[in-house]
């Protein structure tokens, strides 16, 4: 079973990623800051749902952070943000995120996102 | 000499004589060097008119040397004059290096000839070689010089502002007349003195009106010669008025500006003197020194309501020329005010737009999604997950209604349709009444020193929520130890909510009591609306609310408020 770690300080939008992925038959891990993710990164997850928002350090770089480390940079992350506007996207794209969501998404979305970032990881 | 003679020659000195007067009434009200060199000009013009009164001397021996005074004065401002016009022209743009020297070496020249000079024959004397070839000289020195200047000043006026480009047209139609005025009389000269030649006296006062209109035209042809541009600033206020951002407001307004004014450039300038956004070429500086206003160098500046400023960028010639456009100046300035707030204020609406909508994604995020797996995946889940999904969807719901809510409440104060009430209340009574509803959390201590008779005008429900909102971002952001206390101060009353945490972030503090603003680091508690809220109620309630830290409370708010008698 795959585990999935979920990155994101609101306990209710991490609740709701934690019973989407679980439902769908991952393992989920959680942490609430970007501290926490990098520790729990270590863990090897087999992706990381990242929101870009987090009370100690933007996602950025939390997400330059993991690209870095030789042993972290092969796990395909997610970035979930508030927002919308395509700079943004573009940018965690090029810094090395796998896929990018923004805040409201569906379920389905989160869901086939996940997917499909764990199956292009499985092919290669 | 015929009547008509006489009335044609009289009509000529007072013509020239009015328009000398008309050229330092233009000189006094603007100053620069354009308008000095035309006063200089039209008095020399008028000068020599005023000595065609005096009777041209018989040669006798008494008045010989009377002769060649009167004559070398004539001929020496006559030499003069299409100099003094070429330098009202090189005003308008400077001529290359080897026109400067070669009009200043040929004026220079015949006058230096002229007054080494010896005597001058009488009219009726035969002329000896030299005197032709000094004639000769005149004439090339007038002709190329005051060619030169009509052309010049014809040239310069493309591009000026149609009364500058006319009045300018004007003075080379002048300047062009005169010149065949004077050919003409040279050509066919009189037959006698008390016979003048009727087409050259008509010819000098034509030559006189168009050197008087060009000069101080009629209000009324102005406004003629205006009626396009009056149209363009009908056009620019109108796009000045649906500009929505302060970039669309000084695309609009700065090359209407320069046109309108005649500027060579103008440019906007923010509050704190940096350049915002320029039309045309600026002087080297004018970046940096906030557009200070210099009108001897032909910089005008309006400063702004605010804090910045418009300035436009002329060149000297522009006090002659455009003295009329400095209401316009100050005119447009006013509109760009109007404009800059309003967009100022649309550019807030967009952005409180933005911010709601994006501090309503997350319970909206939550929701739906909570809701897409009751509807979806309620068979795969267990009993607590559900119950944990119900759980969400309730609080995540509360928070949306509460942010939505705080957003009403916030646009109704801001839109004023909140009456406020003006009651005495005891403060110590709203403080304890505001710690009932939010209680301090277990591990806070509440310090209040408020003593009881310090009472205050205003609305007890607001002061209250003021209260609580202070409270509640203490609880969430501040120390261990919260202190509320009121003094008198002044003529009023000052209530501060302090704590000992580490204070307000110094990038936040600007921007602290605007809507949604928020620490990069603070957590996502609460709407980001509490302080905004704060602070429209104070100012309803006619006090002031400040961020005030002192070093034993690191975040401390100063509530300023009316004392009640």
């Amino acid at each position: 079973m795959s585990t999935i770690l979920v990155v994101d300080d609101e306990p209710d939008v991490l609740f709701t990623v934690r019973i989407a992925l679980e439902v769908a038959g991952y393992d989920v891990i959680e942490a609430a800051d970007g501290r926490g993710a990098l520790e729990r990164a270590w863990d090897h997850p087999d992706a990381i749902v990242l929101d870009l928002r987090l009370p100690d350090m933007d996602g950025a770089e939390v997400l330059q952070a993991l690209k870095a480390e030789p042993a972290l940079a092969a796990i395909p992350v997610m970035c979930l943000s508030a927002h919308s506007d395509s700079n943004t996207k573009q940018r965690m794209l090029a810094l090395g995120a796998s896929a990018y969501i923004s805040k409201p998404f569906e379920v389905s979305v989160l869901r086939d996102t996940v997917r499909s970032l764990l199956e292009t990881r499985n092919a290669s | 000499m015929s009547t008509f003679s006489r009335l044609l020659t009289d009509a000529d000195a007072a013509l020239f004589m009015l328009l000398a007067l008309a050229s330092i009434r233009e000189y006094r009200r603007g100053h620069g060097s354009a308008p000095a060199w035309a006063a200089t000009a039209f008095v020399t013009l008028g000068a020599i008119a005023t000595l065609a009164f005096l009777p041209v001397a018989p040669p006798s021996a008494y008045h010989e040397f009377w002769y060649q005074v009167f004559i070398r004065v004539i001929l020496g401002v006559l030499i003069a004059f299409p100099y003094f016009l070429y330098r009202i022209a090189a005003t308008f743009r400077t001529p290359s290096r080897v026109v400067r020297v070669s009009v200043d070496v040929l004026t220079g020249g015949v006058i230096l000839a002229f007054f080494a000079a010896p005597r001058f024959p009488g009219p009726t004397e035969p002329r000896p070689a030299w005197a032709v070839l000094f004639t000769l000289a005149i004439v090339v020195q007038w002709t190329a010089t005051s060619a030169f200047a009509a052309a010049w000043l014809w040239v310069a006026g493309n591009g000026r502002p149609a009364a500058a480009r006319n009045r300018m047209r004007l003075l080379t139609v002048g300047t062009v007349a005169l010149n065949v005025t004077i050919y003409i009389s040279a050509l066919a000269p009189q037959s006698s003195p008390d016979k003048p030649n009727h087409v050259v006296q008509i010819l000098e006062l034509a030559v006189g009106l168009v050197f008087f209109i060009g000069l101080a035209p009629p209000r009324a042809l102005v406004d003629y010669w205006q009626q396009g541009e009056q149209g363009a600033a009908r056009r620019a206020i109108s796009n000045l008025m649906s500009a929505v951002t302060a970039s669309e407001v000084a695309d609009t307004l700065l090359p209407h500006l320069t046109i309108l004014i005649g500027a060579q450039s103008a440019a906007l300038y923010n509050a704190d003197g940096t350049l915002f956004a320029s039309f045309g070429k600026l002087p080297s500086d004018s970046e940096h020194d906030g557009g200070r206003s210099d009108p001897s160098h032909g910089i005008l500046r309006v400063p702004l309501k605010s804090g910045g400023a418009v300035a436009v960028h002329s060149s000297t010639y522009s006090p002659l020329f455009g003295g009329d456009k400095i209401p316009i100046l100050q005119s447009f300035a006013s509109l760009a005010d109007l404009a800059l707030a309003r967009c100022a204020s649309i550019a807030r609406e967009r952005e409180f737009i933005s911010n709601a909508a994006h501090e309503l994604r997350t319970p909206l995020t939550t929701m739906t999604g909570l809701a897409a797996m009751l509807a979806v995946d309620r068979t795969n889940m267990d009993e607590e997950q559900i119950t944990k999904c119900v759980e969400g969807l309730v609080r995540q719901g509360n928070r949306a209604r509460e942010l939505v809510n705080t957003m009403l409440d916030l646009a109704q104060i801001e839109r004023g349709s909140v009456s406020f009430a003006d009651d005495v209340l005891e403060l110590s009574g709203i403080v304890d009444d505001s710690l009932d509803f939010t209680p301090a959390p277990s591990d806070r201590q509440i310090l209040v020193e408020i003593p009881d008779d310090v009472r205050v005008r205003g609305d007890a429900e607001r002061l209250e929520q003021v209260v609580i909102n202070l409270l509640t971002n203490a609880y969430r952001h501040g120390g261990k130890t919260i202190n509320i206390e009121a003094h008198n101060e002044h003529d009023g009353i000052v209530l501060s909510v302090g704590d000992d945490g580490d204070g307000v972030p110094a990038d936040l503090v600007p921007k602290l009591f605007d809507p949604f603003s928020r620490g990069a680091s603070a957590n996502r508690t609460g709407s980001g609306l509490g302080l905004a809220i704060c602070r429209r109620i104070v100012e309803g309630l006619g006090g002031k609310i400040t961020y005030a830290p002192t070093p034993q409370w690191r975040s401390r708010f100063k509530v300023e408020l009316r004392k009640a008698a």
